[in-house]
């Protein structure tokens, strides 16, 4: 790999320097999906099983990888990257850590596109979201905020002066158990939304009203998984935090990587604990794993995030010099996007 | 037996545990130990998954979609030639004629040009025979060198290469060619047009045909029809996706025929009669 990538890297515009760097290109890359695949990752493809879906969704991921845009230089994209690792003149590198730097590359860009395509905004559930809000905010249901807090409660209209506020809220596991058998006994999203209530309301042990958000992620998991044709979406495993608005997510990340780096990363860094080289891997590896947990509710173990970030660092070495620096930030991290998230 | 460590697992999933006496303790381990045996699977998964990564076939289809990706690096690329000195090029050279029993038709090579990357050569010729002074590109891809500008700023000239990569350059035109600067303009935008195969459960025919690119290029097609054969109407309809751009140069290309004209928003632009039986290469230089 390194080999194909130096040359790569000096000639970008030689087919003959070009044509073999695509094909390892692709070649790492289905290795990347099926590798994902089988850690019990879902990928955005028709059949799981199926090596052509695999195959087309590489040549999305180096479409987006290798592509020139534009006005600017060829594969805008791989040539940024090295640079910001201070690569200019790939012969000042040894092919080894070319390789491993593209390996890094493609396993952190094939997430990265596996993320934003499974978080395009789908029309039909954008839909069915509007409508809801519709519904909830008619005459028959109040909405009202906690002072200090950003959530908002939704109940009937006719209970404001009877919530039972003392209760424990409802779980969102039993409010889909809830949404589930009030969408087998309606017809309507009106009918579907009252239903939900009337059953909340003969629940006496819990409250009888709802986290707005979470009452909108149930229906809307519910209904879709019954329109669902194309195989491979899953909204009967959406979580609230997946159903918040993806630009709402990616701007929690974001803003997360960005403090990460100003703060836990700076002081490591300035600690001497790590390079600044390794704390920008370190806030790609952090960014990876945002990405995976907002995405599928779980992540892969820490140190495959490591590995991926750096694999040319050996596991021995990880446990003795990097494993409490490496694990902090991600602790961090998620505890720093959750806060976000929560705001 | 406290767990293994990574590297140790990783060696002996691997049958390369240099000291063979730690092998029946790890095999121990792992036959009571589920995490060190779930983190051995999944090593030999991933390893399996490598090994039939390195081995995997590269397609007809795969072949496309790097062309599609190399052809968006270079659109619109302007390539600077260097000068061959004179004990690098080949000097007076004769060409082949095109077959046996014919004569040998003589031509001089005027200078030679080259770029490193990509790796293209430009000869500079002249047919003493045909009276004709051409432009010779060479280069491993015919995309390179077919339907692309050959230019020299400083005296404003551009030629337009032919499917075999060679411009007709109309004699004296040139000057002293060793002191020129020369460069390849590759196309910004490419379509190619192939003759509809007759399919009898097909027989309609249209007039006009939109043509578009993913960055949003678009350009409408008219055949109108005349005795000869059929003219051929090209309107450029947005650039960039952008309806509001200073001129282009459209190019049309078939084995026998160059014309290049340029374009404002909008213009209808008429070009030679075409042979209907023909592929047809439109391009756009900005």
């Amino acid at each position: 790999m390194g080999e194909t990538v130096s040359h790569f890297l000096r000639a970008p515009l030689d087919r003959r320097c070009f044509d073999p760097f695509f094909c390892e290109c692709l070649r790492q890359t289905i290795y990347c999906l099926n590798s994902l695949r089988a850690r019990g990752h879902r990928l955005p493809v028709v059949g799981e099983t199926n090596a052509a879906s695999i195959r087309d969704l590489a040549y999305g991921i180096l479409g987006s990888l290798l592509r020139t845009e534009r006005g600017k230089k060829p594969y805008h994209v791989v040539f940024d990257y090295f640079s910001g690792k201070g690569i200019t003149d790939p012969r000042d590198t040894t092919t080894e850590r070319l390789g491993n730097l593209m390996m890094a590359l493609l396993w952190s860009h094939s997430r990265k596109e596996i993320h934003r395509i499974k978080t395009q905004e789908d029309p039909q559930k954008a839909n069915l979201k509007r409508q809801l809000g519709v519904a909830l905010d008619g005459l028959n249901y109040k909405t009202e905020t906690i002072p200090g807090s950003s959530i908002e409660y939704v109940y009937l209209a006719c209970n404001s002066d009877n919530l039972r506020l003392d209760c424990p809220m409802l779980s969102y596991e039993g409010l889909q158990r809830l949404a589930e058998s009030a969408h087998l006994e309606t017809r309507s999203r009106s009918q579907f939304c009252a239903a939900i209530f009337a059953e909340l309301d003969s629940m006496t042990e819990v409250q009888n009203r709802l986290r707005r958000h979470e009452l909108v992620s149930a229906v809307v998991s519910v209904v879709l998984r019954y329109m669902d044709t194309d195989g491979f979406q899953t909204p009967a495993q959406s979580t609230p935090e997946g159903d918040f608005d993806a630009a709402t997510i990616n701007q929690a990340r974001e803003e997360t990587i960005g403090w990460l780096t100003e703060t836990v990363i700076r002081e490591f860094v300035e600690k001497r604990r790590i390079t600044r080289e390794i704390g920008d891997r370190f806030v790609l590896a952090a960014d990876q794993y945002l990405i995976d947990l907002s995405m599928h509710g779980n992540t892969d173990p820490i140190p495959q995030y490591f590995r991926e970030g750096m694999p040319e660092c050996e596991h021995t070495k990880y446990l003795e010099t990097y494993k409490y620096v490496f694990e902090t930030v991600i602790s961090r991290a998620v505890e720093e996007f959750r806060r976000r998230l929560q705001d | 037996m406290v767990h293994p460590t990574k590297d140790e697992l990783n060696l002996f999933v691997g049958n390369k545990l240099a000291d063979g006496e730690r092998v029946r303790p790890i095999e121990a381990h792992i036959a009571e130990c589920e995490f060190c045996r779930e983190y051995c699977d999944l090593y030999r998964q991933e390893q399996a998954l490598r090994s039939e990564a390195d081995v995997m076939e590269i397609t007809d289809a795969d072949r496309l979609i790097a062309n599609r990706i190399y052809n968006q690096a270079m659109a619109g690329r302007v390539i600077s030639l260097n000068m061959m000195s004179s004990a690098q090029s080949l000097g007076q050279t004769l060409m082949a004629a095109d077959g046996t029993g014919k004569t040998i038709r003589p031509a001089t090579n005027l200078a030679t040009l080259y770029s490193e990357d990509p790796e293209m050569v430009l000869r500079v010729m002249r047919d003493f025979e045909e009276d004709i002074d051409y432009l010779q590109l060479i280069g491993a891809d015919p995309e390179l060198t077919a339907h692309v500008l050959i230019q020299i700023p400083e005296i404003k000239r551009e030629y337009l290469t032919n499917d075999f990569g060679r411009a007709i350059v109309p004699r004296g035109e040139l000057g002293d060619v060793e002191t020129l600067h020369w460069e390849i303009k590759m196309p910004d935008v490419r379509f190619d047009l192939r003759p509809v195969v007759y399919d009898p459960e097909h027989v309609e025919s249209v007039r006009e045909v939109t043509l578009e690119t993913e960055q949003h290029d678009r350009i409408l097609v008219t055949f109108a029809s005349k005795t000869a054969g059929k003219q051929i109407l090209i309107r450029v309809l947005e650039l960039d996706g952008q309806t509001d751009f200073d001129s282009v140069r459209v190019s049309i290309s078939q084995e026998q025929l160059q014309e290049m004209k340029n374009a404002t928003p909008n213009q209808i632009v008429p070009f030679a009669i075409i042979d209907p039986n023909q592929g047809i290469n439109i391009r756009l230089y900005r």
